[in-house]
């Protein structure tokens, strides 16, 4: 966690162009909320059944930790929005980026639960990370 | 019906071990809700469709909408028995496995912001 499920027109992206992205999604997030990277998840889903809205190039859905505050969201989006229209040579108005909250204890990664943004635990939990 | 979604990678241990893996989510679930009826998917992704830290992930992303409140006792357990499952099973480091109860949480209070959403955890669901 955080997880970025990307949406995307077939073939809007190639490998590369899906690497780049996912490189700055951990540049982004991480640097934005200080998140440690070895937990930022990016996973492409190219839009077979139209979900997509007309003129939409791409939908990212951040599913991430409560506790980020709507400026760090809206960087956030703003950013990545950029990105993934940057690479793939497309408008940026094409490209939706939003997230959800997810409470951090309903989740398991490194076989602990999550600690909540900014809170004492996650200053441990950060420290035996592996970076 | 519970529908538990699994995110694996393409051709990985995972993946040629997807029976032992149901079996074994469908055993933890039945030993701690009798009453609910499990049914599990997979959904292998390709190679170059997902990264962990911006390299090919190796990662699992097991996604349970439990749909009950759980204390956080209930939940380290249950998480952990699923966690333990996956290291087991396939090989992998607790790293390389995410479990997440996808719904009974409660709403948590979302900050302002234009482009968030509401807390409505059942969107992991869909990864």
């Amino acid at each position: 966690m955080p997880l970025y499920r990307t949406l995307v027109r077939p073939g809007l992206l190639d490998v590369e162009q899906r690497q780049r992205f996912s490189d700055d999604v951990v540049e982004v997030h991480c640097g934005v909320t200080g998140a440690p990277p070895s937990f930022v998840h990016v996973l492409y889903v190219d839009d077979h059944d139209g979900q997509l809205d007309a003129g939409q190039n791409a939908l990212v859905f951040g599913t991430i930790r409560h506790g980020r505050n709507g400026d760090q969201k809206a960087e956030i989006a703003t950013r990545l929005s950029a990105a993934l229209a940057g690479h793939a040579g497309v408008d940026v108005e094409s490209v939706t980026t939003v997230s959800a909250d997810i409470d951090a204890s309903y989740t398991m990664e490194g076989g602990v639960l999550l600690p909540d943004p900014g809170s004492p635990e996650e200053e441990a939990w950060k420290a035996g990370t592996p970076v | 019906m519970i529908r538990v979604n699994c995110v694996i990678q393409a051709d990985s241990s995972a993946d040629a071990a997807r029976a032992e893996l149901e079996r074994g989510l469908v055993d933890i679930h039945r030993a701690r809700y009798p009453d609910a009826e499990i049914e599990v998917t997979f959904q292998a992704v390709a190679e170059g469709y997902m990264f962990t830290e911006g390299q090919q992930s190796t990662s699992s992303i097991v996604a349970i909408p439990l749909g009950r409140a759980t204390t956080l006792p209930e939940r380290e357990e249950f998480l952990r028995a699923v966690c333990d499952l996956w290291v087991d099973v396939t090989g992998c480091t607790d790293h390389e496995v995410v479990v997440a109860i996808t719904s009974g949480a409660p709403a948590a209070e979302s900050a302002d912001s234009d482009t968030s959403t509401s807390s409505d955890t059942s969107t992991l669901q869909e990864a």
